[in-house]
């Protein structure tokens, strides 16, 4: 067959070509770390990096999900530890108070530690968290419970509603009458047994003398005819230097739709790939004992009331009420704390996922460096080797000889 | 005999060795032209007499210039050719759509895909924070810009494939007017008994040009001169030729954008072309088929994302307690036009993060004519009017409301105003006050559950890992949008190296006509450096026989 000077070149060039495509391929390689670059590169694997990296990326967010939990929960635990020593401080007060030798005064004193005590409680339900109440579930911006104070210091007060009223004109010594809020006509609960005073044209009345509040339900029963008075909003009572109630109140917290909220609804954390977890622990969960139904407001309110009234059966009540509200917070704590272990467990697993699959990655994905780099210093011989006998075959011919 | 014919022997030695020379020296000189076939000097011994010794030549005789080149070969050259062209356009169109698609690496859309996802599990921590809001937002924009840009680039490549086609075809036309031109010319040669060895030259060498370009089939009258088909289509005849044409038509996507396709006709026969192979059918492959499919896949991962989010968003709750709107634009029709709903668009605390029971119809509410007077304070709605105890329709759905008078419907915002949240419907004029009205809506049962409820992103965010797209032949879903999108990305993969590999293939077979074609017809230096050596000599001798001739003369007349 005629070798020709066309041929030749074609075919020096031809290799030259090959080599230098071969050469520039591994160099990008070795200089990207990476063995895939484009997706002709080795298809199969290519897609399969691409699913891999999703794996990851939802790993590393699970694990923020995780972290995320913990640290809320952490929150909430440590409320709860608080809230434990309060309520051991609230049973100890209760055993002292119910002891017989003790004598009003000294009850009313009582009383007042344990209001503050109650105060701290109601501080404590009332953690925040980022801005937002931890145990107020998904409202969380509504606080559990809310102190509501009744002004009555101003004439603007009185205008505004924010002193509360009752109606006792048409009724005799020993009724009970209602007392209500002044701005929405609605029925005043849950006053904090320490912080009810009354007064009428200046004058101040004494409680258990003059008058004996019931703090649940908000009624009063009048011993004292002086304050057989009306002072519903608009008569003459209703006005300052007149009749003047001063209370501090306690309203849980309200929906968007003004209803009182009693799903208050869990948070979830999405912890693995289609696990999703609650974190929270709600106001209800830790405060009211379902067995009995002994909630914590109602108890110390109930306690507060038997110290200011001297009622010893009714504090040694109060004993077996705390010990139920204790109970609910205790259960509270410990399915806290097995959560965080949950979560704890989970971000073990969620690690080791991240190494292994990482792994995998790494071994589809990299360049294994050693191996490139000598086929590459192999490559370069040859490359070498084929311009040398390249430039020794195109270069003689018959002409250098005649 | 005489001896002045001797020197006529010499004479005619002495041409034919200079013409050889020339031969061999037109040889080296287009040693390396493409397209060149060596020329080969035939000489014959010229018997003209019978000299009664037995037949005797009068020197040497010319007989043609022959052009050395094995037709069959250049034949087959040119059916590899086609395939050639073919896979070139194919090969370099799949490069330019990995380019664009840029995987595996942080600059392709399954990161943006990931990211857009992640924005939502850190909504899902902090439902409330206006931060975590705002990246869900910019994470869905970049998203959008991406799903843009991937669209962009790929109606580009099919638009620009277009002006490909033009040029090409300009080129065919080109071809074939010279083709034509030259089959005149080596008519007016050959009918004259010679060899049109450079014109001949010439034309192979221009349809070896065209073959990358179109199919063609080539057959050669008794007078050289060539005529060329393309799919039973005639171009060149020995007496007539026609060109191609092209003829633009516009039709217009789905999102609204118009794109052109350029189709190819003859110039003659108005016939419309569809070539069987050559670069020409593989950009019209490419523009037709290739990218498109391209498009429709993108397309489909786009609106699948649309189509499961917003079926989730908008049963959620926003941050205000809101039901009911989209996230994405719900007329998106494909990846170039997907965008965020304008809701989102205008405050991030329309995100609907929270969750909230089912929707239910209501009973009809009626409101009573004269009862519902503009001015009035807003009138409460019941999910069922008669029942005891009624309860408040809170939360109707947005956009459920509607206001009927027995003849006609009313608008909302123009004729009356419902407050979605709490349920309440108030008149803005007083012109339907003399007729009963009837109110149908639905609501949610749940309600918007305060501002910490991560419910629906959650559900949002988990949607990266459920099966949203393939649907089997029983219309299960089988893939996530990550493993649907890395088929893709396979498949392309896959083509890509399918057409790699055939161009290789075809490239070689062709490389290999070429070697046997360049043995035949290639210049050798050293082959016509000995035949130079050659001629020099006999030319020399063919000198020295007519000084030799010449001495006798002189000796005879000289006696």
């Amino acid at each position: 067959m005629r070798i020709t000077v066309q041929e030749l070149n074609r075919q020096v060039l031809h290799v030259i070509n090959d080599r230098n495509y071969d050469m520039s391929k591994l160099q990008q390689q070795i200089a990207t770390g990476k063995r895939l670059l484009k997706p002709s590169d080795d298809p199969v694997d290519v897609a399969n990096t691409l699913k891999l990296e999703t794996k990851l990326k939802e790993n590393v967010q699970f694990k923020k999900n995780i972290n995320d939990g913990v640290s809320y929960m952490n929150v909430t635990s440590t409320a709860l530890d608080s809230m434990n020593t309060l309520m051991q401080r609230a049973r100890e007060l209760a055993v002292q108070g119910s002891n017989d030798t003790l004598s009003a005064n000294e009850r009313a004193y009582l009383n007042r530690e344990t209001s503050q005590l109650f105060r701290q409680m109601i501080a404590l339900v009332n953690t925040e968290y980022k801005g937002d109440f931890i145990f107020s579930g998904t409202h969380t911006k509504t606080a559990p419970y809310e102190i509501y104070e009744s002004q009555n210091l101003t004439a603007q007060n009185y205008i505004n509603g924010e002193m509360a009223y009752f109606n006792a004109g048409a009724m005799a010594v020993g009724s009970t009458v209602q007392l209500f809020n002044g701005f929405d006509n609605t029925v005043i609960r849950n006053i904090i047994p320490d912080s009810f005073s009354l007064s009428v044209a200046g004058v101040n009345y004494v409680e258990n003398t003059d008058y004996t509040i019931d703090y649940t339900s908000g009624e009063m029963t009048i011993l004292n005819a002086a304050l057989l008075v009306d002072a519903t909003p608009g008569t003459a009572n209703y006005a300052p230097g007149q009749v003047a109630i001063s209370f501090e109140s306690i309203n849980s917290g309200r929906d968007i739709y003004g209803n009182s909220i009693s799903n208050w609804g869990e948070i979830y954390r999405e912890i693995e790939s289609g696990i999703t977890m609650p974190i929270n622990i709600n106001a209800d969960e830790m405060t009211r004992d379902a067995k009995t139904g002994y909630d914590m407001i109602g108890t110390m309110i109930r306690f507060g009331q038997n110290l200011v009234q001297n009622n010893q059966p009714g504090i040694e009540n109060a004993i077996d009420e705390i010990d139920a509200v204790f109970s609910a917070m205790l259960s509270a704590q410990s399915i806290n704390g097995a959560r965080i272990n949950r979560f704890e467990t989970t971000l073990d697993r969620n690690e080791s996922n991240y190494i292994s699959t990482s792994e995998i990655q790494s071994q589809l994905a990299d360049t294994d460096l050693a191996d490139a780099v000598m086929q590459y210093a192999t490559m370069e011989n040859v490359y070498n080797a084929a311009l040398r006998t390249a430039a020794k075959i195109i270069q003689p011919s018959l002409v250098n000889y005649l | 005999m005489s001896l002045f014919s001797v020197l006529n022997v010499g004479t005619r030695g002495l041409m034919a060795s200079q013409l050889a020379m020339n031969v061999a020296g037109q040889n080296i000189s287009n040693a390396d032209v493409k397209g060149y076939s060596r020329k080969r000097l035939n000489l014959a011994p010229d018997y003209r007499y019978d000299s009664g010794y037995g037949q005797m030549g009068m020197g040497v005789e010319v007989i043609n210039i022959e052009r050395m080149r094995n037709g069959f070969i250049d034949n087959q050259i040119r059916l590899q050719n086609q395939e050639v062209g073919y896979f070139t356009e194919i090969n370099q169109s799949l490069n330019a759509i990995e380019n664009v698609f840029t995987e595996p690496g942080d600059t392709g859309i399954q990161t943006f895909i990931d990211q857009f996802f992640d924005s939502w599990q850190n909504l899902s921590n902090n439902p409330a924070d206006i931060s975590a809001r705002t990246m869900v937002k910019t994470n869905a924009e970049i998203l959008n810009d991406v799903f843009h840009n991937l669209a962009g680039e790929l109606t580009d490549l099919r638009q620009t494939r277009n002006t490909e086609i033009e040029t090409r075809v300009t080129k065919v036309n080109e071809i074939v007017k010279e083709v034509y031109n030259l089959n005149l010319e080596i008519g007016a040669v050959e009918i004259g008994n010679q060899n049109a060895n450079d014109s001949r030259d010439r034309r192979d060498k221009i349809l070896k040009d065209l073959s990358l370009l179109i199919d063609i089939n080539t057959t050669e009258n008794d007078l050289g001169q060539l005529t060329v088909t393309t799919n039973g289509n005639i171009l060149v005849s020995p007496v007539n030729y026609q060109t191609l044409v092209t003829t633009s038509t516009s039709f217009q996507m789905p999102d609204g954008t118009s794109m052109t396709n350029v189709g190819i006709k003859f110039s003659e026969s108005r016939k419309t072309y569809m070539p069987q192979g050559g670069e020409i059918k593989g950009l019209i492959e490419v523009r037709d088929s290739i990218v498109p499919e391209y498009q429709k896949m993108l397309d489909e991962l786009a609106l699948a994302i649309v189509r499961d989010v917003n079926s989730l968003h908008v049963t959620g709750y926003n941050l205000d307690g809101y039901s009911g709107s989209n996230f994405f634009n719900p007329d998106t029709t494909g990846a170039s036009d997907i965008s965020l709903a304008a809701a989102i668009n205008s405050s991030v605390h329309n995100i609907a993060a929270a969750s909230g029971g089912e929707i239910e119809p209501a009973i009809a509410n009626t409101l009573t004519a004269g009862f519902h007077n503009f001015g009035d304070p807003p009138l409460q709605l019941y999910r069922d009017p008669v029942a005891v105890p009624v309860t408040p329709a809170t939360n109707i759905m947005r956009g459920s409301a509607i206001v009927t008078t027995p003849s006609i419907t009313l608008q909302e915002g123009v004729d009356y105003h419902i407050d979605y949240v709490s349920g309440t419907i108030q008149m803005l004029h007083n012109g339907y006050d003399a007729q009963n009205l009837t109110v149908n809506f639905q609501y949610r049962t749940g309600g918007f559950a305060g501002p910490g409820d991560n419910s629906n992103s959650i559900a949002i965010a988990a949607l990266r890992a459920d099966l949203t797209m393939s649907p089997d032949v029983v219309g299960n879903n089988t893939a996530t949008y990550t493993e649907f999108y890395s088929s893709v990305i396979g498949f392309l993969g896959l083509s890509k190296n399918e057409a790699n590999s055939s161009l290789e293939t075809r490239t070689f077979l062709v490389d290999q006509y070429e070697s046997q074609q360049d043995s035949i017809a290639g210049v050798s230096l050293d082959e016509e450096m000995a035949d130079l050596i050659k001629y020099q000599h006999t030319y020399q001798a063919a000198a020295r026989l007519i000084s030799i001739t010449n001495d006798m003369l002189d000796t005879l007349i000289n006696m």
